[in-house]
C-alpha cells in the first residue's frame, strides 16, 4: 500500500473499461502498479467479468417455447375459435398481422394475445399454468439452482401471480398485487377443457422428419378429411392438444405414424407438432414440432 | 431439412415473413430462442417474467417487422425488443425490484425480505463461490449449481440498466458497440453501466472469493480499450 489515496472500485471499473484518460489514467495506473489492495481490487473486477462470462447459458423450456410458437402461429392467423381454418384465411390473417399497428414501445404492449393470457376468464389463460410452472421449476432448477426452485414452486401464490400475468398488458401490476395468497390454481387446466372441438382422423400416413412440413400441409390441403375417427376425441387427447395449441382449434389432429411408431400429429396454422399415443397436458409426450 | 440446402439468414426470414410466409417468423424465433431466452431470463431474473416478456416481445416483433429496415442486424433488432419488453416488464412490478447499495451486510436481510424468492435462493455462499475465479478448479456439479444460484442472486441485485448492460456484454459476450444499438445508448454509457455494475457486484463476489484471492494475473491493470 502506498499513500493515502486510493481509487474506489468504480474508478477502477472505469479505467479498465477505458473511460478514464489523461493524467488521471496514468495516475491510477501508477497506483494500481504499486499498491497491493488496488492491485487486488484491479484482480478482482477482471474475476467478475470472467464469473459472468463462465455461468452456463440456459436453453429455453419447451413448455415456454410451444406457448410462444402458439401465440405465434395465433398472430399469424387472427382465428376465433369459433371459425375453421382455410388456407384463404391464413393467408389474409399473416398479412393483417404483419399489418396491425405497433404496439407499446420496443418491448410489447397490451394487445390481446391469442397464446398468452388475454383476460382472466376462459380457457386461453389457463392453459399457460403448467407451462409457466413447468418452465419455471425448469428455469429455476437449471438457472438458479435447486433451492430456489423449490421455493418457488412451494410457494403457489407468486408462481400463479407470475403466470397469470404473463402476456398480459399494463393489467398484469393490478392482477399481481391483488392476487390473494393461496389463490393459485395448478396442473389442470387443459383437463377441464371442454372435449370433441375437433376430429381425429387417421390418414394412415407415416410421417417422417425429412418431409414432415409437407406431409401435414398435404394433410391440411385435402379438402374433406375421411376415415376420422368417433368425433369425440378422449379427454386426454383433447388436453393433450389443447395444451399444445394454447386453446386455439387444431387445424389437424391426425392418428397416424411417424417413422413408423403410432403417433399423433397437430397441427395449427404454420406449426406442427408429432406426440406420442400417450399424449396429456402434463406430459405431451413431444416427439418433434416442425414450422409450415 | 436436406443439409445441402442452404439456411435463408435472418434478414431473408424477416422478409418472408413480411411478405407473408406464416411459417417465416417461428423459423426465426427458433433460430434464436435460446439466446433470446437467456436475454430475458437473466435480466428480468425470473422464469416467469422472462417467459412474459419474451413472448410480448415476439409478438412486437411480428407485427412490426415490416418497420424494419435493416439498420442493424435482424438479431440486434430482436435483442433490442427483448431487452426492452424485459425492462417494460420490471418496471411493471416495482415491488420486486431489487437494489443493493453495495454493502455486504445489507445483502442477507435485504434477500430475506424479498418474499418471492425467499433468502435461501440468493444468500452467497463462499464455498460455493470460491469455485468461479480464475485459477480455481472446476469443482463438482453440485458446486455449478451453486455457482449459478450466486450469478443469478448477484444479477438481481444490480440496477436494472447495469444489469442488462452486463448481460449482454459480459455474459453474452456482444460487442460494446452492438450492445449500445440494442440499448439505444452510446457506447460510452455501456461502458459506463457495465463498469459500475462490475463494481457494484465486487463485493459480493470478492465475498464468494473467500480466501482464495490474488489469483489473478496482476497485468490487468491496463485498460480494456474498447472491450466495455
Amino acid at each position: 500500500m502506498t499513500g493515502q489515496w486510493h481509487p474506489d472500485a468504480t474508478a477502477l471499473a472505469e479505467y479498465r473499461a477505458g473511460l478514464t484518460g489523461g493524467r488521471r489514467a496514468r495516475r491510477l495506473a501508477a497506483h494500481v502498479a504499486s499498491c497491493a489492495d488496488c492491485t487486488s481490487v484491479n484482480d478482482q473486477l477482471a474475476a467478475v467479468t470472467t464469473v459472468l462470462a463462465s455461468a452456463p447459458e440456459p436453453t429455453m423450456p419447451d413448455a415456454v417455447e410451444s406457448r410462444i410458437m402458439a401465440a405465434l402461429a395465433t398472430e399469424a392467423a387472427l382465428v376465433t375459435e369459433a371459425s375453421p381454418v382455410t388456407e384463404a384465411a391464413h393467408s389474409t390473417a399473416a398479412k393483417r398481422g404483419t399489418a396491425l399497428s405497433p404496439v407499446g414501445g420496443d418491448g410489447g404492449g397490451s394487445r390481446r394475445r391469442p397464446g398468452g393470457r388475454s383476460g382472466r376468464s376462459g380457457p386461453g389463460n389457463r392453459w399457460l399454468r403448467p407451462a409457466v410452472l413447468a418452465s419455471a421449476a425448469a428455469a429455476c432448477l437449471v438457472l438458479f439452482g435447486g433451492v430456489y426452485g423449490i421455493t418457488h414452486l412451494s410457494s403457489g401464490s407468486s408462481s400463479s401471480s407470475a403466470a397469470s400475468s404473463a402476456a398480459a398488458g399494463s393489467e398484469s401490476s393490478a392482477l399481481a398485487d391483488g392476487q390473494a395468497p393461496g389463490t393459485h390454481t395448478r396442473l389442470e387446466p387443459a383437463d377441464s377443457a371442454p372435449a370433441g372441438i375437433f376430429t381425429v382422423t387417421a390418414s394412415g400416413t407415416n410421417y417422417l422428419p425429412a418431409t414432415l412440413a409437407p406431409q401435414v400441409r398435404a394433410q391440411l390441403a385435402r379438402p374433406a378429411r375421411t376415415a376420422a375417427l368417433p368425433a369425440t376425441p378422449s379427454a386426454q387427447l383433447s388436453a393433450c392438444v389443447l395444451h399444445l395449441t394454447g386453446h386455439m382449434r387444431p387445424s389437424l389432429v391426425d392418428r397416424a405414424m411417424y417413422q413408423g411408431k403410432p403417433a399423433y400429429v397437430i397441427a395449427v396454422t404454420n406449426w406442427a407438432w408429432v406426440v406420442g399415443t400417450g399424449c396429456t397436458a402434463s406430459n405431451p409426450e413431444l416427439i418433434a414440432s416442425v414450422g409450415l | 431439412m436436406g443439409p445441402e440446402v442452404p439456411e435463408p439468414s435472418d434478414a431473408e426470414l424477416l422478409r418472408r415473413h413480411v411478405a407473408g410466409d406464416t411459417a417465416a417468423f417461428g423459423l426465426l424465433f427458433q433460430r434464436h430462442k435460446d439466446r433470446l431466452w437467456a436475454v430475458a431470463l437473466r435480466t428480468t431474473c425470473d422464469p416467469d417474467d422472462a417467459a412474459d416478456a419474451l413472448q410480448e416481445a415476439m409478438i412486437s416483433a411480428f407485427r412490426r417487422a415490416k418497420d424494419f429496415r435493416g439498420d442493424s442486424a435482424v438479431t440486434t433488432w430482436l435483442h433490442r425488443i427483448v431487452v426492452n419488453a424485459s425492462l417494460d416488464r420490471l418496471r411493471r412490478r416495482p415491488a420486486r425490484s431489487v437494489s443493493w447499495s453495495g454493502d455486504p451486510d445489507a445483502l442477507e436481510s435485504m434477500l430475506a425480505q424479498d418474499t418471492r424468492g425467499g433468502p435461501s435462493r440468493a444468500v452467497p455462499s463462499p464455498r460455493a463461490g470460491a469455485g468461479l475465479l480464475p485459477g480455481a478448479p472446476a469443482g463438482d456439479p453440485s458446486d455449478s449449481v451453486e455457482t449459478r444460484l450466486d450469478v443469478a442472486a448477484a444479477l438481481r441485485l444490480l440496477p436494472e440498466q447495469q444489469r442488462a448492460a452486463l448481460v449482454l456484454v459480459d455474459m453474452l459476450g456482444y460487442p460494446v458497440a452492438e450492445v449500445a444499438v440494442i440499448l439505444a445508448v452510446s457506447e460510452g454509457t455501456v461502458k459506463s453501466r457495465c463498469a459500475r455494475g462490475r463494481a457494484r457486484l465486487l463485493p459480493f463476489l470478492a465475498h464468494l472469493r473467500g480466501e482464495s484471492g490474488n489469483q489473478a494475473a496482476a497485468d490487468t491493470v491496463s485498460p480494456e480499450g474498447g472491450g466495455g
